[in-house]
Parts: C-alpha cells; structure tokens; sequence
C-alpha cells in the first residue's frame, strides 16, 4: 500500500474525520430524511434541513470510471506517481473518488470503500476489489 | 414544454468583440487584463468610457480585489453592475443579463468584459482550493485538478459510445488548423493526428493535446440597442435566442450530458432555427470530450454519434463541413481563466460581423456557441448557449 500524500482540509473534512475510523466508511446522514451525503455538506440536498449526522455506511459500491494521473498538480502526488484513481457509485447513495488500491481495478467492478487515516484528521477513501477488500462486515 | 416563449432579443446588438492577447505568463493582476479589455471594446467605438453605464465582469482571479473595486479602479459610474463567475458558460450568460438590463433601460451601454491573469504555481493553487467540495473530495486523489474530473468523464464516454483517442485526435487536429489562422493563439504550430497520439499522458486517458493550456488574457464586447450601435456607425449581431441551466442532471452517474439537451428545443424555439441552420459552431472546448457532448446535447447528431459526426463533417473554415471553433478554441488559444468563457462567444461575434481574426467563415449568417463550466466536484455544472445572427441576415 503506497503512503498517501495530506492535504488542505475544510472543517467538514476535519469534522467527518472526527467521526470517522479506518476500514469503516462514514458519511453524512439526514436525520430528516435519511438520505447518504458525499462531498460533506451544510445542509441536505433534498429537504434542505441543517441535522445531519455522522453514520457508518455500507461499503459496497460499483466503479464508474478509472483514471490515472501521470501529472499532479502536488509536489508530493507527483514524487509517487503515477495515481490509479476511479469513481464509484456507493450503494449507499452518494457518488465518490477514492484511490484505487489495485491496478486491476477496472469500471464496473464491484468494490468495497472504505476510509484510511492518512494523518491528523486526514482520511482518504480507498476502493478494493470486493472479493479482497478486508473486514468484510457488510450483510449482502 | 420549451421555454420558447419566453421575450425574445429584439433590438439588442452585441458589437466590439475584443481579445486582449493571451501570454502563458504574467506578473499583472487580474484587474490589468479586465481593464485592458475594457479599453479594447471602447476603442474605435466612438464611445467614452463614461458612456459605459453597466459593466458585466467575469474573473477567477481577482481576489483580494472584487468587481465593485473594479469600477473605483477602472474611474466608472455604472448604474447597472453584474459579477457573473460561472465559469466557461459566463459569457453567453453575462450577454443575456446585459442584453435584459439595455432591453428593460436598466442600462443603456453594457461592457461585458472578462480576464484573468496566470502565474507559476497559480493554477495549482486555484485547483487546490477550487470549492469545499472539490477539497475534500478530488484534490486529495492525485491532484489532478479539472485534468483528473475530465479523465475519468473521458474514460466513461469512450467506453459507453465505443469511442476511440483517434477520434479526439482528428477533432483536435482539424481545430488547430483553425487556430493556425488566428494571430492571437499561443499554439500555432500544426498538430497531426500522430503528435496527438504520441504526447505524453497528463491523467489518463488524457494526453497532453487533450487538455487546454492555462494563461494569461482577457475578452469582451458590448451590448447597446441596435439604434445606438447603427448611429455609431458599429458593426453588430443580433441574439435570437439563449438558455442556460445549472446542476441540470445530478442523478446521472457520469457526466455524459449537460443541461443544452434538457433546453435544446428552448433554444432552437426562440431562434426560429435548428442546428442545419448554422453556419458555424463554436463550442466549448476545455477536453475535447465536453465539445462532442455539446455537439450531441445541441442536436447537431444523435447521441454518442459525435466521433462520425467530426469524421464526416470536416470543422476546418472552408471544407464544406460545419466550421466548428474557428479561432482554434481554447485548445489552441490557451485558456484565460474564466475568460475561456467568453472566447466562443467573442468568436462568434467576429464571424458574424466579417472581422474574424483568422480564418472567416464565408457569408456567415447565423451561428451557435455553446458554454460550460464550474467543476464543484465530478461535473460541470452550468450549461449556456445562444444562437447569434449577422445585423444583416
């Protein structure tokens, strides 16, 4: 597993990386309306309303598409590369960008996301292939 | 049901298309290319600066400094003044709030001016903290910044319409031999279907001649009444229609479309024309991909159908194609911050009033230019377009 560059964070990133542990994934939940957030928001996309906790979510989720950055715009990102990145659909809702933890990792595959501390209020959201991905908690 | 209906442009004139030329680089402010630009639309205008009573202003890098400082700077007194930061769909979307404020006599004489200036290290640090969205939720998976949203679009598109890296080639091929035209383009050099495939990968699948080129410059026009701008004796176009739409289809897993094919029918409506009807097209080309969507979305072919369209449809001015980003585009201009935003419909307005820069479309009557921009987290989020015609058609 390749070490992971930090970054700038934003009180909602500082805040769900209070909440948040590895090899779980925890998003943003409205208590009104149950719907799954992803990027960390002020308030719900839905209804508007400004209560939203903190919840483990399933993890499973399906690659949308794969990209690889060979020109980082980061020192540190650039000194590693080059960075196998992809988009996944969470079955939980909400679409994200995680590291691809494996160079196989191809769109339609079927991935578990799960979170990684990387540093001091720092997680990153990593994909697996489902078969291998760890702790696999999750009821199918 | 379309918004067809909707009050039409009459006796609006956007004159003056102005460029103030692209640099890669520059140690000026921002306030220095919007000022230039400002100065460039009033020259040969027979207009002073204190004529100008409604500036519209689209900048990225403007900060610490804001629009109202603008106007302090700049010696202005406008009665109408409008910030419009939607990024590459600014500048069709400035033209319609100026062309409302002259039509309801909120204004008489409307400056849309854009600009950005582009320093070392600048475009990183403005696609590192490009919104909270972006922070926490792109900047930290490789930093790629809009290349790496843009990979991952490209990668769905080419898959799910069996589209090919040739296939962006010759597009960008045949755009570059309009941008060889063009005097102020930074990359004038031909580009071959081979220089294209061999470049080197920036975020796969994008390779170098996929991505626009950050810098420095600035664009604008002016919208006045049509009276005021035959009276001064200015060559104009006319507005025979605009849309606009933002988050248009947030449940779509990728980014294949853009609001243009919810509000095409709207468009085409108001213009009393369809996409056959142009002469030209000027879309927006931050990734080649964006510009085969607008052609789809804009009802030039069906969907996915972009790669035969470009193929059998040459977009070089004067092969019997449809002429499509005359100047070059930004992929061969160079992209000015937000002022890539204006540059189609800066374009388009040359085209229409014979004074194209490099290469004219011949008797251009009527033409389309499309807008795009605002990558919050994995998409674009604002669509424009206008349908534009000669004072004279």
């Amino acid at each position: 597993m390749p070490e992971y560059p930090e970054f700038e964070t934003t009180s909602l990133s500082r805040e769900r990386a209070g909440q948040a542990s590895d090899d779980a994934l925890t998003l943003q939940v409205c208590k009104v309306c149950d719907i799954t957030h992803y990027p960390s928001r002020d308030v719900c996309r839905n209804c508007l309303s400004g209560e939203l906790s903190w919840s483990a979510v399933p993890t499973a989720g399906q690659v949308l598409a794969v990209a690889v950055v060979h020109a980082s715009l980061h020192p540190s990102f650039r000194e590693r590369g080059p960075w196998r990145i992809c988009s996944v659909a969470l079955d939980a809702g909400p679409r994200v960008l995680a590291h691809a933890a494996d160079d196989a990792i191809q769109s339609g595959d079927a991935v578990d996301v799960r979170d990684r501390q990387i540093g001091e209020m720092q997680y990153v959201l990593i994909a697996r292939p489902r078969a291998e991905a760890p702790h696999n908690r999750e009821q199918e | 049901m379309a918004r067809g209906a909707a009050t039409d442009y009459s006796g609006i004139a956007v004159a003056r298309p102005y460029t103030e030329p692209y640099v890669r680089r520059s140690d000026k402010a921002a306030p220095w290319f919007l000022g230039r630009a400002l100065a460039g639309v009033l020259q040969g205008s027979g207009l002073q600066k204190d004529a100008v009573d409604g500036l519209a202003v689209t900048s990225m890098s403007l900060a610490p400094d804001s629009v109202p400082a603008l106007v302090e700077h700049f010696g202005l007194s406008p009665r109408w003044l409008e910030s419009v930061p939607h990024g590459g769909a600014s500048g069709i979307i400035a033209l319609q709030r100026a062309a409302r404020a002259v039509q309801c006599q909120d204004a008489e004489v409307v400056a849309c001016i854009a600009g950005d200036t582009m320093a070392p290290g600048l475009f990183a640090e403005q696609a590192g903290r490009f919104s909270r969205f972006s922070m926490e939720g792109v900047w930290p998976y490789g930093a790629g910044g809009p290349n790496a949203v843009f990979a991952l679009i490209t990668g769905a598109y080419m898959e799910r319409f069996g589209v090919a890296r040739e296939d962006f080639g010759r597009f960008c091929a045949e755009q570059r031999e309009n941008g060889r035209a063009n005097p102020l383009a930074l990359l004038r050099e031909p580009l071959t279907l081979e220089d294209y495939l061999a470049a080197r990968p920036i975020v796969e699948p994008l390779h170098l001649f996929d991505c626009v080129m950050p810098c420095a410059g600035g664009e604008g026009f002016l919208v006045l009444r049509e009276e005021r701008a035959a009276a001064l004796g200015l060559k104009y176009a006319r507005v025979r229609g605009i849309i606009e739409r933002h988050n248009a289809f947030p449940e779509d897993p990728v980014q294949l479309r853009g609001g243009w094919a919810r509000d095409r029918d709207a468009l085409y409506s108001q213009a009393a024309a369809g996409p056959r009807d142009m002469d030209f097209v000027e879309t927006y080309d931050d990734y080649p991909v964006m510009s085969f969507m607008q052609l789809e979305d804009l009802g030039f072919c069906e969907k996915g159908a972009a790669a035969h369209f470009v193929r059998t449809r040459s977009g070089v001015v004067g092969r019997g194609g449809l002429p499509h980003n005359t100047s070059g585009g930004q992929l061969s201009a160079g992209q000015a911050g937000f002022a890539g935003g204006y540059l189609g419909l800066v374009e388009a307005i040359r085209q229409l009033t014979g004074t194209a820069l490099g290469r004219q479309v011949p008797n251009a009557s009527i033409g389309l230019v499309s807008g795009f921009g605002y990558v919050n987290f994995d998409r674009g989020l604002c669509t424009s377009a206008a349908v534009l015609e000669r004072a004279d058609a």
